[in-house]
């Protein structure tokens, strides 16, 4: 056990360093190897897609959790996805059903009430593996330490569940991007953003676990809109992958349209933190100090990012002690800040038609 | 005459249980303990259930509590080296509680008041970080952990024996809620839920509870974790209050008995426990767990734990029936009182008994050498 933790903290201490991205270039040319962490859920969709149709990408399991729609939905989703793209050699393991603390709050307004948009597709014939999602991440991480990167797309609970099951976790994973949160106001309430809302706690867990994160929020992804055009050229592909998903944003466009008339599109949340993982200079990304507020009445689940120091809390309340404000910034994640649409529009679609 | 008789009723006694282990299966248990040592509340709670040849215990899963994890995992490796048991499985678990910081606990103290003991977190000239282990009192143990989580390893050996399991919690309750949020059917396919934890109305001086009688160490450390686990569908849970836990005591007397037995067990008590000066907090769970009769007086209340993060968080919240809210809580039964001579017999009897299964114990079965005068050198 000693021996074994003093070996993990060794590679622990190299991850904050330049180490990690040294050793990713060392193998350069061969694909980066990812766990999609997912609640399908319409725009998890064309996420998957995007990372199957990756060359620079190997995916090697899909961890569903309840989010976007309830796990025995987001389940079968995850294997239907995989049929679809004819993928079933990928493993899918089951996440929590429920947040660590909160009850589940979903978002079937958006995504249908089968979280794919409404479209029907056949009863998936794939089953899940026997693991639970912490407990693969886990196995697979420590197979290779160092070299699994995790893409989260839905709220953090199994990511949490991992990290505080096995602590070493963090330091051997060399990068986490996840779509979630924003420093420019939510969706589901003013503060907060659908994935951190959900299960705050555990979306707290995961920003303080030293795991090197890449934020993709709403500050980029509400900008990552596919009109008609981009619809009609999924539509118009003559791959399973391109018209299925076609057959999603389709059936997302249509809803948006009921309730206003004027809307764009639907905004591919999910797939802009897939594409910045394959390629961050799409995006704009800046350090920021990320904590999550999980106290607030009215602001639960609102990512809070410190531009630098001083790192001030609320004002204590009279009579209380004076807390100093932190005075040193620690950066815990790179956040994307601007994003190039029309490279954007241009990866996903061009790859999800070829 | 007399002889006669009480070999008689030894003869009796052996026949008796010889039956009785053949009539009863063995009761299966896997212990989450903070597993602080050496011998101390953790590490004699372990003892008794694996004292009892009428117990199979089939892991000891451990978390940062009263202690470390590394440093824990360390004292429990080493005290199945002492005793021969190196065949039970010893599973490292959380290091962290889920939500609770020792920052913001510091910072919380400031607003709220001091806390008097703090475990892991507790300012000692012995203090140390999460994951050194220093040397130990007792010894370093060679053998290792598993490799599994405690998390996992709980789901999995539950899932092994359905419905058969008793989970015993002699710590905060991470490990558990971390399995109970892994595995939602974790609480319905165990036997159920045994633990050392929670406060009602303890009458006693002590600093800890006096102004506080709500607050218990274990609930408080993880409130969040006790809240996930008091919420789950458990087969049926027993709970081992501060209440009772004041009415008991290792005495010198108890000791006295026990040092006297030359069994690797009674000598690593006899060199390391600290009569006079503990309660026996995880021990009567254990003990009451073989042996309900322990138990004199118990309540049936719905508990749980305050998640409010002001002054009360971490406190243990109780209902009765009339005035408990329209919320899915579940009962515990909550030991009052305890009949301490009889519990004092077990604690005896188990502690100087053979131990089953024990192969090439390391434990000198010699009485510790006496303690060096003071004008020699050591």
């Amino acid at each position: 056990m000693r021996r074994r933790g003093f070996l993990m903290r060794s590679v622990g201490g190299l991850a904050g360093s330049t180490f990690l991205p040294a050793m990713q270039a060392q193998r350069a040319g061969a694909p980066r190897r990812i766990i999609i962490d997912t609640d399908p859920g319409t725009d998890d969709a064309l996420a998957i897609f995007l990372a199957l149709k990756s060359p620079e990408l190997k995916v090697e399991a899909l961890t569903p959790v309840a989010g976007n729609v309830p796990l025995d939905l987001t389940l079968p989703n995850a294997l239907r996805l995989l049929e679809i793209a004819g993928r079933t050699d990928i493993p899918v393991a089951a996440g929590a059903d429920k947040p660590l603390l909160r009850r589940l709050v979903t978002a079937s307004y958006a995504h249908g009430e089968n979280g794919l948009g409404g479209v029907v597709f056949p009863d998936p014939k794939i089953k899940p593996v026997s693991e639970s999602a912490p407990e693969l991440i886990r196995r697979v991480v420590r197979s290779a330490p160092s070299t699994i990167n995790l893409i989260a797309l839905g709220p953090l609970t199994n990511l949490a569940l991992a990290f505080r099951a096995d602590p070493e976790l963090p330091k051997l994973i060399p990068n986490l991007t996840l779509m979630g949160g924003s420093l420019s106001g939510g969706n589901v309430s003013p503060s907060a953003e659908f994935n951190i809302y959900v299960d705050p706690e555990a979306a707290s867990i995961v920003f303080r676990s030293g795991v090197p994160i890449t934020m993709v929020g709403l500050d980029v992804t509400r900008k990552a809109m596919v009109g008609e055009k981009e619809i009609q050229a999924l539509e118009a592909g003559t791959n399973p992958i391109s018209r299925a998903a076609g057959q999603i944003v389709r059936a997302g466009m249509t809803r948006m349209r009921k309730s206003n008339s004027a809307a764009l599109g639907p905004a591919m949340h999910d797939s802009l933190a897939v594409a910045t993982f394959i390629d961050p200079t799409i995006v704009t990304l800046q350090d920021y100090y990320v904590e999550v507020e999980t106290a607030g009445e009215f602001t639960a689940g609102e990512t809070v990012g410190y531009r630098r120091a001083p790192i001030r809390k609320s004002p204590p309340m009279e009579n209380a002690p004076a807390a100093a404000p932190g005075d040193v910034f620690r950066p815990n994640a790179k956040v994307a800040t601007d994003v190039n649409v029309d490279r954007f529009l241009r990866m996903l679609i061009g790859r999800l038609t070829s | 005459m007399k002889r006669i008789l009480t070999s008689t009723a030894a003869l009796l006694g052996l026949l008796l249980a010889a039956y009785s282990l053949q009539a009863q299966p063995k009761r299966y248990v896997v212990i989450d303990q903070d597993a602080a040592g050496p011998a101390g509340t953790d590490m004699m709670s372990i003892l008794l259930l694996l004292q009892s040849p009428d117990v199979e215990p089939l892991g000891i899963t451990v978390v940062t509590g009263d202690a470390w994890r590394d440093e824990e995992v360390s004292h429990t490796l080493r005290l199945l080296e002492l005793i021969g048991r190196t065949d039970i499985p010893v599973v490292p678990g959380a290091v962290f509680p889920l939500v609770r910081t020792q920052q913001s606990t510091e910072l919380w103290q400031q607003m709220f008041g001091k806390i008097v003991y703090m475990g892991a977190w507790s300012k000692r000239p012995t203090s140390h970080g999460p994951y050194e282990v220093p040397p130990l009192r007792e010894g370093n143990p060679t053998i290792k952990a598993a490799t599994e989580d405690a998390a996992h390893f709980l789901v999995r050996t539950v899932r092994a024996h359905p419905h058969e399991v008793t989970v015993y919690e002699g710590g905060p309750m991470t490990n558990l809620a971390l399995a109970l949020s892994l595995d939602p059917q974790f609480a319905e396919l165990s036997k159920g839920l045994v633990f050392m934890g929670g406060s009602l109305n303890p009458q006693t001086d002590n600093p800890e509870f006096a102004t506080n009688p709500r607050h218990e160490f274990n609930l408080w450390f993880d409130p969040e974790a006790s809240h996930i686990t008091l919420r789950a569908h458990w087969p049926s849970v027993v709970c081992t209050t501060v209440d009772v836990s004041v009415k008991t005591q290792l005495s010198e007397q108890m000791m006295k008995e026990i040092a006297r037995a030359q069994t690797p067990v009674a000598q690593y008590l006899a060199r390391y426990a600290r009569p006079g000066r503990s309660y026996l907090w995880d021990e009567l769970a254990a003990a009451a767990w073989m042996n309900p009769s322990l138990i004199t007086s118990d309540r049936k209340v719905y508990m749980d734990v305050s998640l409010d993060h002001g002054a009360g968080y971490g406190d243990t919240l109780i209902w009765s029936d009339r005035v408990k809210p329209a919320l899915d809580l579940q009962l515990v039964s909550a030991q009052m009182d305890v009949n301490m001579p009889k519990f004092a017999e077990d604690f005896i009897r188990l502690m100087t008994g053979p131990t089953p299964k024990a192969h090439n114990p390391l434990m000198l079965t010699q009485p510790p050498p006496p303690e060096p005068k003071p004008n020699q050198n050591p």
